[in-house]
């Protein structure tokens, strides 16, 4: 799982929920620490999260790549947006 | 508007001008213009680490711009690692900040008496003196500069100590991590004793239509960051192709013996995200962030921090030498990073010199004491540090393959895979046909970033590739057909992105949803006022290419050389598709097709209605009386050069 | 009210907010004219000091500067500089300012001024390194004679938390602030 680099004299789950963007369908979500996944509620992809402090977290990449791939397959090697 | 500044070591003296519209015109920048500007300058006979050899470095069109990706700059030069075309493009925030302080294209010519760097800072170029940087590595002589003239935003290019020392595949270094890496164009500085080149500047980069400028650039943004290439490249960088090349069974092992070996699992992009990454990093206004930047606990329980790794140190050290320790692959890169040696050629070097001694061509006496075993640490370690210290096999492998094979003998060439003396990439790909094509007719030899059909991986509809390159490309990577298409058109993208300072990560280079030639018309329109037409930006990339190959024509290539590695003409062993390999009779045909839409004839040599139609009548006179020179291998690994009467 | 904030773990040095800004208040690609500075002081380093006015609650350099160029937008909270007020050399404001804010711009001393409610930065910041945040504050809150440091203020955003209002020097998501 991904790395959660809050030094350990910081209580988990001290920050805020943190507003995370999806990056398959740019839908808002909020993530508290420490979880380390998140699944975005419009478009259903879960993502691995790594924190830097409770207050500060970011997605790193999706729970796993090539089912992702062959999920996003449909549209021609790209996401949206595409020629 | 900015310039162009001829700057001649020997005699320190600087000439300014304006950068002829006729070369924008007709190579836009970056690449472009550099390719032009090597062609009339050096020819067959210039020593690669002479005086005469000429240092160009070019930033692209676009560079320095509120757009997205205009990053990046070329070095060029007569490579002292190949022996002919040498060029490399990086980016980070050098290429900028050059623009910045008013320069877009600097031609370095002669030898410095003694060690110096360039101080390029709104519109002035000094030359100071270096020697004082001698014992630090590449990293720490940027500090030293940024430190020494007073400013923190002042961005360096710089070698180590290997381009100092002249290892012919030293590479040059900005950052911890952006390097101009193959072809060895840091021995060429090392050469000039020009040891880095410092640029700050405020000056403005001139855009014609700031209001359409600003609108292209948002449309841009959301069209990249609405693509899955986008996607791949933000969270893993360039370690996404581990995912492609491990799970559809090309990776390369064991310096490519093997299509596949067990050891790929622990190289998993996801493991070094886990563990290892600590941080991202962007290059100029690119929101990607692909950099990676790592800390480790070495073997010798000491904490490493650094740049990256890129996809090429963890395959080059991981399965084609036989390693699964992220520990040892990370510091060798490090290693690499710091002293300014190209991870490309260490890569493939290490791995050969692996296989040599695997089949006792050498040994102990030969390497210095060390014990080349697959996968061991001190043996990876052992073959950088002996190159940067010159001795042991260290000693012979800094001279380049070539020399190193010649002195080895005993057939040690027969194991080395390249194409035109550059090393082929650490992943196999013989099952992917338009790139094997790409592999073996890469201008600056074997290359990933000039002809390289990336699409071909993913199995693209034919609907989908007809829109795209003009003619339906197979799925089927096996498939020869239309794929010397698919080749040409990736060599065209390829050339106008590097003439305009373009990341090929947001091209459709990499995926069909990115940037293509159409945005970047749009964008040279409102950055410079210049309408070019699609076909004229295509045609561009027809002229680059053109040149480059005349280039090697006159440095005595031909179809000869435009062959992929022995290997590739043997079956795969392992995964499912063992049995691929590439075709000897088809791969010929493929490559006879590519000639002639190519306009070129059947020996590889560009046609007279070719060259007049790209306006390269002039360069291309020497065709009348070219000599073509054969290398002779024989059994006792000896070279013998023949230079024969050009055939008609 | 809104105020611009900076996650610097998230900061790629990417500059694009640089180049957003520079374009945006002068027309051109001069970095210098930027309102918002990042700045990598060592090669290797992986963190990046993140120069922009936060519109704090609590702003020295509004308490020092003698000409009145510096004043606050009672509505917005919003610090504004009025450089026709700025005599050339004084400068007091600079080091004033614990999050180096107020920078040299080609012409004299710039400062954000949040470019009318939507700062193009935040705009083309791919990581959200910097975003916008939501407060509401007491009128005492405001002002170039304020209350005593560190006082406790409503803060609200969309879901309701309550937390404290930071002060100029506890601007609690730039946990490191660079010295000028």
């Amino acid at each position: 799982m991904a790395r959660d680099y809050t030094p350990k004299r910081v209580k988990a789950g001290a920050g805020r929920p943190v507003a995370m963007r999806c990056k398959a369908c740019a839908g808002r979500f909020e993530v508290a620490h420490p979880a380390a996944t998140a699944t975005c509620p419009d478009c259903g992809e879960g993502w691995k999260i790594r924190w830097f402090t409770p207050d500060s977290g970011m997605i790193i990449a999706p729970l796993n790549w090539t089912d992702y791939q062959v999920r996003s397959r449909g549209s021609a090697a790209g996401g949206r947006g595409n020629a | 508007m900015n310039k162009m500044a001829v700057i001649d070591l020997t005699a320190r003296t600087v000439e300014v001008g304006g950068v002829p519209e006729d070369l924008r015109r007709r190579f836009l920048g970056g690449r472009g213009i550099n390719t032009h500007l090597l062609f009339h300058m050096v020819d067959e006979w210039t020593d690669p680490l002479g005086p005469e050899n000429v240092l160009l470095l070019g930033a692209g069109l676009l560079t320095g711009l509120p757009w997205v990706g205009g990053t990046r700059c070329n070095f060029t030069a007569k490579s002292p690692e190949t022996g002919h075309l040498g060029d490399s493009a990086a980016g980070g925030h050098f290429a900028a900040e050059l623009r910045f302080a008013g320069f877009d294209h600097l031609v370095m010519k002669g030898r410095a008496e003694r060690p110096v760097y360039l101080w390029i800072h709104d519109g002035r170029i000094e030359f100071r003196n270096a020697a004082h940087l001698e014992p630090l590595n590449s990293v720490e002589t940027q500090n030293a500069i940024k430190a020494e003239l007073g400013d923190v935003k002042i961005q360096v290019a710089a070698i180590g100590p290997a381009g100092r020392r002249l290892v012919r595949w030293a590479c040059v270094m900005h950052g911890v991590g952006d390097a101009w890496g193959r072809t060895g164009m840091g021995a060429v500085m090392g050469s000039k004793n020009l040891w880095a080149v410092a640029v700050r500047g405020n000056g403005a980069i001139p855009v014609a239509d700031p209001a359409r400028m600003m609108e292209v650039t948002q449309a841009h943004y959301a069209q990249i960051t609405g693509t899955k290439g986008f996607l791949a490249t933000s969270n893993y960088g360039t370690l996404i192709r581990l995912n492609n090349t491990r799970t559809q069974g090309y990776e390369g092992g064991f310096n490519h013996q093997q299509n596949m070996t067990e050891l790929s699992a622990e190289l998993d992009s996801d493991v070094f995200l886990d563990k290892y990454e600590s941080a991202k990093a962007s290059c100029f206004n690119c929101p990607t962030h692909c950099r990676h930047q790592h800390e480790v606990v070495l073997r010798d329980g000491t904490r490493k921090r650094g740049g990256g790794p890129e996809y090429y140190g963890v395959g080059g050290w991981g399965s084609q030498c036989g390693c699964s320790d992220w520990r040892t692959i990370l510091e060798a890169w490090d290693y690499c990073n710091e002293m300014g040696l190209d991870t490309g050629s260490a890569t493939a070097y290490t791995a050969w010199l692996m296989e040599l001694y695997e089949k006792g061509i050498i040994t102990e006496a030969d390497t210095g004491g060390l014990a080349l075993k697959w996968g061991d640490h001190d043996a990876i370690m052992g073959v950088l540090r002996q190159t940067v210290e010159g001795r042991g096999i260290g000693a012979l492998i800094a001279g380049g393959w070539m020399a190193a094979a010649r002195d080895i003998g005993r057939g040690a060439h027969r194991y080395f895979d390249h194409v035109k003396g550059l090393s082929i990439e650490c992943d196999d790909v013989r099952g992917h046909r338009a790139q094997v094509l790409g592999l073996a007719t890469a201008s600056r030899g074997a290359d990933h970033l000039r002809s390289r059909f990336t699409l071909e991986e993913f199995s693209l509809p034919e609907k989908v590739t007809e829109k795209l390159v003009g003619v339906p490309i197979p799925a089927d990577a096996l498939s020869y057909e239309n794929k010397e298409h698919a080749c040409i058109w990736t060599e065209n993208i390829c050339a106008v992105a590097d003439a305009l300072g373009m990341c090929k990560f947001l091209t459709k280079w990499l995926s069909v949803g990115l940037l293509g030639v159409g945005e970047f018309r749009d964008a040279i329109e409102a950055a410079t006022g210049t309408a070019f037409s699609v076909e004229e930006l295509v045609r561009v990339g027809d002229r680059v290419t053109n040149m480059e190959r005349l280039f090697l024509v006159r440095e005595g290539m031909s179809r000869k050389d435009d062959a992929p590695p022995e290997k590739f003409y043997r079956p795969w062993t392992h995964g499912p598709r063992a049995g691929t390999r590439v075709e000897p009779e088809a791969y010929e045909a493929l490559l006879d097709r590519y000639y002639a839409v190519r306009g070129w004839d059947r020996k590889g040599i560009p046609g007279g209605e070719t060259l007049r139609a790209l306006g390269l009548e002039k360069e291309g006179a020497f065709l009348a009386d070219r000599r073509e020179v054969r290398f002779v291998w024989n059994d006792a690994g000896k070279e013998g050069a023949v230079h024969a009467a050009a055939q008609g | 009210m809104l105020r611009l904030r900076v996650d610097r773990n998230k900061c790629t040095n990417c500059r694009f907010c640089e180049s957003a800004c520079a374009f945006t208040h002068v027309g051109q690609t001069v970095l210098k004219d930027s309102r918002i500075e990042v700045v990598q002081q060592a090669v290797e380093d992986q963190s990046y000091a993140i120069g922009v006015c936060h519109q704090c609650s609590l702003c020295p350099p509004l308490d020092v500067c003698p000409t009145g160029a510096l004043t606050r937008d009672p509505r917005t909270g919003i610090i504004h500089l009025d450089r026709a007020l700025c005599p050339p050399g004084c400068r007091l404001c600079v080091p004033a300012c614990p999050l180096a804010a107020i920078l040299d711009g080609t012409a004299g001393l710039i400062l954000c001024d949040f470019c009318g409610g939507e700062p193009e930065c935040v705009k083309v910041c791919y990581t959200e390194a910097l975003f916008v945040r939501e407060y509401t504050l007491t009128p005492r809150g405001l002002g170039k004679h304020a209350a005593t440091r560190g006082h406790r203020v409503a803060v609200t955003r969309g879901n309701g938390h309550q937390a404290e209002e930071p002060s100029a020097v506890m601007a609690s998501e730039t946990p490191d602030v660079p010295t000028s």
